[in-house]
């Protein structure tokens, strides 16, 4: 052991000693972890039970037949021993009997219930049951491997846990996806986090180094990822039709209204969200990020600047639909002075081309992309700020120190080092305002049909005016095909494909900001 | 006694006729040849605090002066008020006069951006850029408006070579300076403030992070620059200041028992030797033997 090599002396006592506390420590939380697992068997019992109930209750094949009620017997048996441990009704001399019996019991239950899925057909309810088995061994192996002195049956009482809660989770997150359309879902998803927390309380004790504290900020982290997952397996189920089978025609088609057109796709929406972030890349990230220079590094330190920080603050945190009331009546509605800008567009328009660009009263494609803009300029500010107060001290004095104007130092030290940050920040926002339904819907952008518009190669006239034109953007899309999926059920599949790739695009951008932000810290370091 | 602060000024100063432009100062004021720096009554302010008061002291061309004393004696904010580098602090003004080769450094008039550009500096911390060697060193000439390639490997050679460093990094020159060791960045510092071509060089504690054999590299190379430039050190080390400068001034920082707060002043001023050997006031003496901070 390694233990050996510090000190020397006594080593032997010293690693008894070391064992000694290990084991007290273990005791002292072992009447937690016994009361967690029967928590964990309570649990396990809930979700079976609930499975089977459903299947009888809808007569659904695969849960019904002779193998459910078996695991469930098996389970209940389980939590009766728990219990009548616990109450003193089996001896405790027995214990450590009682609890193989109890925790084989759980194991087995739970196995063969999924076994029986596995068989009749249910993929993701047969992954799920791989994944007890697997964990349980990797976990026994890892308990071995990490502390061969650790007191076996702890070890087999954690595993036990371990494995009813994991397996728990995943029954419960089967049934919460299947759930979709039955009225507890939320139950589900509250019993799913009780399990996760179980699932992390115990994974920490197979590695017994996590204290209660890392175990609870764990379980945060682990819930947020299931959340993710259950996200994702439902959408990419619901959308699996469409981008297995029509992907290529899915994202050059039209909105449709028949579900099974097959000219059905995205392609105004990719356009419109495109041109939106061309607005917001053109006109939050400049004067957001000057914005934030000017705060950083010009602005006096007074109470006008504090309240100015305070607002910019607030207005990031501003619903989001807020934004898009201010759009409508300023870009949409118009005011007297946006009314006198479109007359002079409209005037220096009509001089090149013919007819009027802008109609007043229309939503456009301009008022959507520059709501949209507003909305993100809050959080470019803060972000670009904060990478900009982050720049160290003595670099703005050693350029300072050499004769450098304010201006050079900004431009030479302070946003090269900042640029990493405000790049991050600035991806972020875009992705954000990509993903923006609501304000969108109150500047007016459509959810219904819309012809194909003009693209860039159809000449400058054409160009210009498709952003003065009515518009779509991909999650007003994808609202579209959710609200009609209730009269046309085949629209649900394209909702998803649609979300599918609405989440690429964003997973992409963020995954842009990491590889800049990567590269840039590099080159500065 | 005249007044001045960065805003205002009460009492227009003769010398202020003179332009930082003019490439030799020190020509067009021959009575003054010799002094470099002349303050009087000079008062440092954070806001409403005075952090320093009264010093008045002359800097000769071609030495170099040692500012000492306990901490928060205000040497350093004496040191940074020598090339307006106090004016990056918010609420930070100055009281009394302050000359470079006879013009008020304080007058509305001056720019303090060409203030830095005569008198460089060398800060505590080494703070070499997140670029590449050559850039480092090159950074002062082109913003001062060096464009040509060859020009500027020229000033990046010489620079490098009078901080002693040439050697070492000649076959780097594009690797980051981040890399380099603690001494090497040091003295990357001061080939940039070099390659500026200053007339004055003021450096911060140039050695208080750095190991003994860096130091004793500094040192060195303070004693070969003192032939070009003026140097104004501040230091912690009195055993430094004993052995590399020629004059030193010895400040203290004293209670002010009304408001609580600690102003330092300036105690004595002579010739390195007798501030060491034969110091005229006693808290002077008290701080070189070791009986005080």
């Amino acid at each position: 052991m390694a233990l050996t090599t510090i000190g020397g002396g006594d080593t032997t006592a010293r690693v008894e000693q070391l064992i000694q506390r290990r084991g007290s420590e273990q005791t002292s939380v072992s009447t937690i972890w016994t009361s967690l697992a029967a928590a964990g068997v309570a649990l396990a019992f809930v979700a079976m039970f609930g499975t089977w109930y459903e299947a009888v209750r809808t007569a659904n094949a695969l849960y019904s037949g002779w193998i459910p009620p078996i695991a469930l017997l098996l389970v209940i048996g389980a939590g009766l021993l728990l219990v009548g441990k616990q109450v003193g009704f089996v001896d405790r001399d027995l214990r450590v009997n009682s609890d193989v019996c109890t925790y084989g019991a759980l194991i087995a239950g739970a196995i063969v219930l999924m076994l029986r899925q596995l068989f009749k057909g249910d993929l993701s309810a047969g992954v799920f049951v791989l994944i007890i088995p697997v964990a349980v061994l990797g976990l026994v192996l890892a308990r071995s491997l990490r502390n061969p002195l650790a007191d076996a049956k702890l070890a087999l009482e954690q595993v036990a846990l371990g494995a009813a809660s994991i397996g728990a989770t995943l029954i419960i997150v089967k049934r919460l996806v299947d759930s979709e359309n039955s009225a507890g879902g939320w139950v589900w998803g509250l019993l799913a986090a009780v399990a996760v927390v179980l699932a992390a309380l115990a994974a920490s004790q197979y590695l017994g180094i996590l204290s209660m504290f890392q175990v609870v900020l764990f379980s945060a982290l682990a819930m947020s990822i299931i959340i993710l997952l259950v996200l994702l397996v439902q959408v990419v189920g619901d959308g699996w039709p469409v981008l297995n089978e029509r992907l290529g025609d899915f994202w050059s088609g039209t909105l449709r209204s028949q579900s099974d057109d097959s000219r059905l796709g995205i392609s105004q929406g990719i356009i419109g969200s495109f041109w939106i972030a061309i607005f917001v890349v053109l006109l939050a990230f400049p004067i957001g990020i000057a914005a934030a220079v000017y705060l950083e590094e010009y602005a006096p330190r007074n109470r006008f600047t504090n309240m100015l920080d305070i607002v910019v603050r607030n207005l990031a945190g501003v619903p989001s639909v807020v934004y898009g009331l201010l759009g409508l009546f300023l870009f949409v509605k118009g005011t007297v002075v946006t009314h006198w800008i479109t007359d002079r567009i409209n005037a220096a328009w009509g001089s090149l081309f013919q007819g009027e660009l802008i109609e007043k009263g229309q939503s456009t494609l301009f008022a959507g992309g520059v709501t949209l803009a507003i909305l993100v300029l809050p959080i470019v500010i803060i972000t670009a700020a904060e990478a900009v107060r982050a720049v160290p001290q003595s670099l703005r004095e050693g350029a300072f120190g050499v004769g450098a104007t304010k201006w050079e130092v900004i431009r030479s030290q302070v946003l090269p080092f900042a640029a990493p940050g405000i790049l991050t920040g600035t991806l972020l926002a875009l992705a954000r305002a990509v993903g923006e339904a609501a304000p969108l819907i109150l500047v007016g952008a459509i959810t219904g049909r819309l012809a194909p518009r003009g693209s860039m190669f159809d000449g400058a006239e054409q160009f210009f005016s498709q952003f003065a034109d009515r518009f779509t953007a991909m999650p007003i899309v994808i609202v579209g095909w959710v609200q009609d999926s209730g009269r046309d059920a085949g629209f649900a599949p394209a909702a998803g494909a649609a979300i599918v790739v609405l989440l690429v695009f964003v997973i992409m951008m963020n995954s842009v900001a990491v590889l800049l932000r990567n590269y840039f810290e590099k080159k500065r370091a | 006694m005249s007044t001045v602060t960065p805003t205002t000024m009460d009492d227009k100063p003769k010398a202020t006729t003179l332009s930082l432009d003019t490439p030799t100062a020190s020509a067009s004021a021959p009575s003054t040849a010799e002094i470099v720096f002349e303050t009087a009554d000079l008062s440092v302010y954070y806001s409403l605090f005075r952090a320093v008061r009264d010093v008045n002291l002359d800097v000769r061309q071609g030495q170099i002066t040692a500012l000492i004393g306990p901490s928060g004696c205000g040497k350093s904010t004496v040191l940074r008020s020598f090339n307006r580098m106090n004016d990056l602090i918010p609420g930070a003004r100055v009281e009394g006069t302050l000359r470079y080769r006879g013009v008020d450094l304080y007058d509305p008039k001056v720019d303090p951006v060409e203030v830095r550009r005569r008198i460089g500096m060398v800060f505590q911390k080494p703070n070499p850029f997140p670029k590449s060697i050559f850039d480092n060193v090159a950074y002062g000439p082109r913003i001062a408006g060096v464009k040509k390639k060859s020009e500027l490997s020229d000033i990046v050679e010489a620079s490098l070579q009078r901080a002693a460093l040439w050697e070492e990094v000649k076959d780097r020159l594009s690797a980051s300076a981040t890399g380099m060791s603690g001494g090497q960045q040091q003295r990357l510092c001061i080939a940039r403030a070099i390659a500026s071509n200053p007339d004055v060089l003021l450096m911060d504690e140039p050695c208080s992070a750095l190991d003994p054999i860096a130091t004793a590299r500094i040192e060195e190379l303070m004693a070969e620059l003192k032939h070009d430039y003026t140097i104004m050190i501040v230091t912690h080390n009195m055993q430094q200041a004993a052995r590399v400068s020629d004059r030193t001034a010895f400040f203290t920082a004293e209670l002010d028992p009304k408001t609580d707060q600690r102003t330092g002043l300036l105690v004595e001023y002579d010739a390195t030797t007798t501030i060491f050997s034969n110091p005229a006031d006693q808290r002077t003496e008290n701080y070189i033997t070791g009986r005080f901070g």
